[in-house]
């Protein structure tokens, strides 16, 4: 029977190159009646986890190589014949990438030999070696002949060009005179060649051209796809021998993925201990100083039982090195804290991974390791996001390059990507290509007709459903690499050996060819290094504290390598009554306006409530309908009871309400019987209900369990709806608690430092969800002073200034628009204005372009040089920017221009600060506001139910949360608070328009009054008009 | 000019912009120099020198007679013809207004500085120093003014003062005029758009072809009731940019709508003289143009006009594609490289010649001679994206040794001869 193996397949990860998936490969394959194929993706071992899923699935052979890049654009493939091979073939591949800038990479054709043993090696080809014409050296023939010892091929392909028949005629005679086997192998790009076009439209998107310039730089036919043995024998009936020759290199190739046996690295020991006694150790002095007072026994058993688990899955290396960075961040005083599901574990806190003591919050360990499981433990560090880097670079020199990479991110084809590439590629008219991405929103696969036509195409030119086609094939095609936001692979052999490792694209980062899902797929163990800017903003408060020193000691701030974070003091009343009244402004978690609206209806008391507050405002609980009952047992409205005595300890924290997934699965235990593994397996199920409808398969056992044990029928119907809602997104409970801390801290420092925590706001921006504009004015609401922006006193970050007994915010430098890095080098250079300085002299010497000069005169910041609008004639000059010698003359007499009023400063100060140290601009408008019936904020909140009412403001949020039922909330803002207007579905049609473009709004409705919470009903919406224009602010729109 | 008069008209978003070169024809009639500033595209100016009754009365006339066209226009003459055109913006339609140079300043000075069309970011700049108005500049020195916003300014300023315009002078073009089919009924405005789009290119190598650009394009439609609507779109500069017209009409169609449906449509475009600055960007010049340039006066001098052609290799699959001829007969091109091919050099026939499909390979005979033996098929499949193409190639090993190339379409089942390998 005849048979062959393709030995030459390039899937997605060749990028805009081959253009199927490996998977589809694989199915195809087995269609055709093959038994073994080979993936040799350009340079790239990217696609070989999925492909080898794949294998499995479908029974398929699978041999794992790669087609490399040598010097001069030939190519040569290396297919792996055992795992020695396979890890020369990625050492190699990682050389060529590491030598060349990111998606390239290049090798010498003797650097081949070092696959050597372990890989066959196939010459020849589109491009291959010793398939072109000219001179070769027959010393190198000789010297890869050597190292590769039988296993050197030629390869002779056939794909219906007429230029192949002299190619292989020419590699027939170089066979025969350097004595070289030959084996048939055509490149297949495709599994069926109907996908010959988007492959031709990839290429294009490689080659930066379009398909009527792209010539012959594309293939020439669709004889790209794989195909039959029938077929394939067809071509070369001159020879079976050639197609013969596959199947035996497909013998020797004996390599699986999913052999690939994986250490974590271990930590540089102590002599004379081992990891798990090392991590005994560690962890027991951790709990001396977690628990001063003596190690409560409970603690001492759990951890004993987490110990025996770790030890016994052997993850003690993996514990050990989040530990060593956690240690190089105390000591480099960068604040970080291990989040997800690492805060149920008394390991992880007791080693200071973790801040949150999982036994006080009663936190389930089977959420984050299970012994039925068997995955690796995923523990999430978050630092402080403006020095993670500082980490990374860490890891890197501390475990080597060899040994330490990020993983990477396939970025794929979305909607308007793939319109874009397409359109370009069939060289449609840019306005023609924009109008569909702008029609198109929200519809992926298959634009409808009424779409094409509205963006002014004709749906029946073939040209067009050319085009739609295009695009569906697209999507979901990976286009390029990206880094992982923070994961890292490690390995205690160099991971060089398991997978090819490249440059990112940033300076200084390497990256393995592999994504997180890959990792998954071979089980593999990521350490996940995450950006948190609100660790930044609280680590830059802490050092102001240092430097600036409160009237009210700071008795918690710790000395280098402690944890200041960890001893703030806890329960401050204080604290907890300004979160009550609903002034969360700039608090991790809980400052959007739906957590600033809950915070006085749940009034907070205790930590606890934080944890729920943080976990109660997502759209899981939301739509699983536990909000209301929730506050209404909290109130005393409603009678706190448990459906059975056996959920009592589960839900009792809770109110007898499932808030976090943990309770969910303590449910499953304890109501239905689950043991811990299967009650994970339904937290996964649950999050991923929507996708894959996993979650049916509980419904049945959970019901009857919970019946079987006397829970009535309805509570259990009830309690699954809410688990569905869980995969919506629900917090686990440590989670919440991790994040809780955060937002307990940042409390406690608003409440007590609000100038010291204003400053390192700003400083740590961009982060949070408000602008600089509206955390400016909230200090100023809660009376810190504010120092307007200068170059004599205004470093880069805003600092603090002496003010009457405490602490003015003198703003910095960084909040001026226009101004970044370069600029910010070059002011700290030439640092402050000498004292007699004239303004061309100190210009001159800053060395800044025209319109970062304007910038700092717009907003203020040459005051001392003489009013804005002469500094900015001044600098006009175009003598500034020239580099002339000096000229010591007079300056220029100065001009009559006419001097800014109050108003224009601060509009000003908006315009070129995104806010104003001056006042809010609403301030000088409140008289004409009046005039019109507008009431203030504040007056707003003291009106009463049901009360007619108008406000105005600046717009600084509009959401419209999926679970709303289309009302769409706006908040505004004026010089005494915020406005919450609640606008329905009705309403916002009837001023979509206003709705969406207005910065400057006005409203009227009626008030709605909860308790302390006061909402604006909205009638009429329109924009807000002023003889002096006022600069819109940043707005928080639709996230 | 001698006595130059400013015509301002009054446009707004419904009228779409004054149609000069039609107003400019109409005005003919009254003034023999007619003349537009690509800096006041809502202006004319006429030559009032000669005229034999008094200027105001010769006016009126002249604006009754531009209100009937429906677009009224304001007038002013006596001072400097720039300031004249600035101050008719600003006033009514039908007004007309006689200014000495002396009374000018005064005048001028509450214009906003706006008028002066010295673009956003100047504009911008000037604000930001307090400076709204044309009289504001009288507190800053002149030269200061200049050194800081350049020759743009300073060359209004100069208008102003009397400096002559860069006036054109009218020769007018009837606009071209094309009835577009649409299918009787229609309330949308989509299809209007597509209907464009299939005359628009001839249309503009139409106006291209008489030196000129559209300076507007506009769809006169009529809709059921006899109620007339203009949609009318004008680029910044008179343009031959089919895409750029296109995305200007597709923008303002958009943003209309439509309140019975259409029964007729016309589209016109009006042509300019085109912009130097347009042309020049198809030209293009190496670094040895002059000398090459001359070698082709020589050449075409020696063998006569269009005996000249310049050959274009192309790394094309198809033979036909791979290599064109075009007549030359411009200027010396510039040197674009061709990738080196490795593959064999190949003659093609200037036509390819129908042959008879095989029986058998065996007896096959083609040119008069027989076929030892075929290479091929090779599939050659391109072009899918507009006209595909599916054919064979093969070579063909004759008894004489020489390698024949043909082609065998896929879709006829017929073969051509298209060349042979040298």
């Amino acid at each position: 029977m005849v048979d062959y193996v393709p030995l030459w397949c390039k899937s997605h990860f060749s990028l805009l190159e081959g253009a199927s998936h490996p998977e589809e490969l694989m199915e195809q394959a087995r269609c055709l009646g093959l038994k073994s194929l080979a993936l040799t993706d350009s340079d790239s071992l990217a696609g070989a986890p999925r492909a080898a899923a794949a294998a499995r699935q479908f029974g398929i052979k699978l041999i794992y190589g790669a087609e490399l890049n040598l010097v001069g654009g030939r190519r040569a493939a290396l297919l792996a014949k055992d795992r020695i091979g396979y890890g020369r073939l990625t050492q190699l591949l990682s050389r060529g990438r590491l030598r060349c800038t990111k998606g390239y990479s290049e090798l010498s054709l003797l650097e081949l030999c070092d696959a050597a043993p372990g890989c066959i090696a196939l010459l020849g080809g589109d491009d291959g070696w010793l398939g072109a014409s000219g001179s070769i050296k027959a010393a190198e023939v000789a010297t890869l002949k050597e190292a590769f010892d039988g296993d050197l091929y030629l390869r002779i392909s056939e794909h219906g060009c007429p230029q192949e028949q002299r190619r292989n005629q020419l590699l027939q005679s170089r066979a025969r005179r350097f004595e070289l086997p030959i084996v048939a192998a055509n490149e297949h790009l495709y599994h069926h060649r109907s996908l010959r076009k988007l492959q031709d439209v990839l290429s294009c998107v490689r080659l930066g051209c379009n398909l009527e310039n792209a010539g012959g730089r594309l293939r020439r036919n669709d004889q790209h796809g794989l195909e039959s043995a029938v077929g394939f024998s067809a071509r070369f009936k001159s020879d079976p021998a050639w197609v013969e020759a596959s199947l035996s290199i497909a013998e020797r190739c004996n390599f699986d993925l999913f052999e690939l046996r994986y250490r974590y690295p271990c930590e540089r020991l102590p002599e004379g201990i081992n990891g798990r006694d090392h991590l005994r150790d560690l962890a027991q002095n951790g709990a001396e100083k977690r628990y001063p007072k003596g190690v409560p026994s409970q603690v001492f058993e759990q951890l004993r039982r987490e110990l025996e688990l770790v030890g016994e899955l052997e993850y003690e290396g993996y514990f050990l090195t989040m530990w060593e960075i956690v240690r190089f961040c105390r000591e480099q005083e960068i604040l970080c804290q291990g989040r997800g599901s690492a805060a149920n574990s008394v390991l992880c806190y007791c080693l200071g991974i973790t801040a949150v003591d999982p036994l006080q919050h009663d936190l389930l360990f089977e959420r984050f390791l299970s012994r039925e499981r068997s995955e690796p433990p995923d523990i999430d560090l978050d630092i402080a996001h403006q020095r993670r880097e500082e980490v990374i670079q860490y890891v890197y020199e501390k475990y080597g390059r060899r040994y330490a990479a990020m993983v990477s991110v396939n970025i794929r084809y979305r909607r308007k990507s793939a319109i874009r590439d397409s359109g370009k590629a069939l060289n449609i008219p840019i306005s023609e290509v924009n109008a569909l991405v702008k029609k198109s929103a929200g519809f992926s696969k298959d634009i409808p007709e009424k779409v094409l036509q509205k963006a002014g195409l004709d749906p029946q030119s073939l040209r067009v459903k050319l085009w739609c086609n295009l695009i569906a094939q697209m999507l979901d095609t990976p286009r390029h690499t990206s880094i992982h936001p923070g994961g890292f692979l490690l390995g205690h052999e160099p991971i060089d050996t398991l997978v090819p490792i490249e440059n990112g694209a940033m300076a200084k980062r390497t990256v393995i060819q592999w994504d997180k899902n890959d990792i998954e797929t071979l089980g593999l163990f990521k350490v996940d290094l995450l950006a948190l800017g609100m660790l930044s903003q609280l680590q830059r408060c802490f050092e102001l504290l240092r430097h600036y020193p409160p009237l009210k000691p700071a008795s918690f701030l710790m000395s280098k390598d402690q944890d200041s974070l960890a001893n703030i003091p806890a329960d401050d009343k204080p604290t907890y009554a300004m979160l009550s009244q609903g002034h969360s402004l700039g608090v991790f978690q809980i400052e959007s306006r739906a957590q600033m609206n809950m915070l006085p209806r749940l009034k907070p008391q205790c930590f606890y409530d934080l944890v729920v507050e943080v976990a109660l405002i997502r759209p899981g609980p939301i739509s699983g309908d536990m909000v209301h009952p929730y506050l209404r047992r909290r109130d005393g409205l409603e009678p706190v009871i448990y459906p059975h005595a056996c959920l009592e300890p589960v839900l009792r924290r809770t109110l007898g309400i499932p808030l976090f997934q943990e309770q969910v699965m303590r449910i499953a235990m304890a109501a239905a019987d689950y043991s811990p593994g299967e009650a994970d397996q339904l937290r996964r199920d649950m999050a991923a209900w929507k996708r894959s409808g996993c979650i049916e398969r509980h419904h049945q056992r959970l019901v009857s369990g919970m019946i079987a044990k006397g829970i009535s029928e309805t509570f259990a119907e009830r309690v699954y709806a809410q688990i569905k809602g869980f995969g919506e997104y629900g917090f686990p409970e440590s989670h919440a608690a991790s994040f809780a801390l955060i937002s307990y801290a940042t409390a406690f420092l608003k409440c007590h430092y609000p100038a010291h925590f204003y400053a390192a706001l700003i400083n740590a921006q961009p982060m949070g969800f408000y602008s600089i504009s509206s955390l400016v004015y909230g200090a100023q609401r809660e009376g810190v002073q504010l120092l307007p922006v200068d170059v004599y006193e205004s470093p880069w970050d805003c600092k603090l200034e002496s003010f009457g007994e405490g602490y003015a915010l003198r703003m910095g430098l960084r909040v001026i628009k226009g101004l970044g890095s370069a600029q910010r080098s070059l002011i700290e250079a030439a640092g402050a204005p000498i004292k007699g300085e004239q303004l061309a002299c100190y210009a001159r010497r800053l060395g800044l372009d025209k319109a970062s000069l304007e910038a700092l005169a717009e907003a203020g910041a040459f005051k001392s040089f003489g009013s804005r609008r002469q500094v900015l004639w001044q600098l006009s000059d175009p003598g500034l920017s020239r580099r002339e010698p000096l000229i010591l003359s007079e300056p220029e007499q100065s001009l009559n221009l006419p001097i800014l009023d109050a108003f224009e400063q601060i509009s000003w100060d908006q315009r070129a600060s995104r806010h104003s140290a001056r006042g809010h601009p609403f301030a000088l408008l409140r008289e004409p506001c009046a005039a019109q019936g507008f009431s203030s904020a504040a007056e707003l909140y003291a009106l009463d139910d049901k009360r007619r009412a108008r406000c105005s403001g600046l717009v600084i949020c509009r959401q419209r949360p999926h679970n709303a039922s289309g009302v769409t909330f706006v908040t505004l803002e004026d010089e005494t608070g915020f406005v919450n207007l609640v606008i329905w579905k009705k309403v916002a049609e009837r001023f979509s328009a206003v709705l969406r473009d207005s910065a400057l709004l006005a409203a009227s409705g009626r008030v709605q009054k909860q308790g302390a919470v006061v909402h604006l009903i909205v009638h009429r919406l329109w924009e807000l008009a002023f003889e002096s224009e006022i600069a819109p602010v940043p707005s928080y729109d639709y996230r | 000019m001698r006595c130059p008069v400013a015509l301002s008209f009054i446009w707004d978003e419904d009228s779409g912009p004054p149609p000069l070169p039609v107003l400019a024809k109409h005005l003919q009639r009254y003034s023999p120099d007619v003349a537009w500033c690509s800096d006041q595209l809502s202006s004319l100016w006429l030559e009032s020198f000669g005229m034999q009754s008094e200027t105001s009365e010769w006016l009126l006339e002249v604006q009754t007679s531009l209100c009937e066209l429906t677009w009224p226009a304001a007038a002013v003459w006596g001072c400097t013809p720039y300031a004249a055109s600035l101050l008719a913006q600003r006033m009514k339609a039908g007004e007309q207004r006689s200014l000495s140079l002396v009374e000018q300043p005064k005048a001028l000075a509450a214009l906003p500085l706006s008028c002066l069309n010295l673009g956003a970011s100047a504009e911008l700049s000037l604000a930001r120093l307090g400076l709204h108005q044309l009289g504001d500049l009288q507190r800053l020195p002149r030269n200061a003014l200049r050194d800081r916003y350049g020759e743009a300014l300073s060359e209004r300023l100069a208008w102003l003062g009397g400096s002559p315009l860069n006036w054109q002078h009218f020769k007018v073009f009837e606009p071209l005029r094309i009835a577009l089919p649409v299918a009787e009924g229609t309330a949308q405005l989509e299809p209007l758009l597509f209907a464009v789009k299939s005359y628009l290119g001839s249309a503009l190598e139409d106006l291209a072809r008489r030196a000129l650009a559209c300076s507007a394009l506009r769809l006169e439609a009529v809709q059921e009731g006899g109620v007339e609507r203009v949609f009318s779109v004008r680029p910044a500069r008179p343009s031959l940019d089919e895409v750029v017209l296109l995305d200007l009409l597709r923008l303002h169609l958009e943003a209309s709508r439509l309140l019975a449906p259409l029964e007729r449509v016309d589209m016109l475009l009006e042509g300019l003289a085109a912009p130097l600055e347009q042309l020049r960007l198809f030209s293009t010049f190496g670094a040895d143009a002059r000398r090459g340039d001359e070698g082709l006066d020589r050449l075409r001098a020696e063998l006569g006009e269009n005996r000249l052609y310049r050959a274009e290799v192309r790394r094309r699959h198809h033979p036909k594609e791979a290599a064109r001829w075009h007549q030359h007969s411009g200027v010396w091109p510039a040197y674009t490289e061709v990738a080196k091919s490795s593959s064999w050099v190949r003659r093609l026939l200037a036509e390819p010649q129908l042959v008879e499909a095989p029986k058998e390979h065996s007896s096959w005979v083609v040119s008069g001679e027989s076929v030892v033996a075929v290479g091929g098929p090779y599939p050659l499949q391109q072009g899918w994206w507009r006209n595909p193409l599916d054919q064979d190639e093969y070579l063909l090993r004759m008894q004489s040794g020489r390698l024949l190339w043909l082609l065998n379409d896929r879709l006829d089942g017929r073969w051509w001869l298209i060349g042979w390998v040298a």
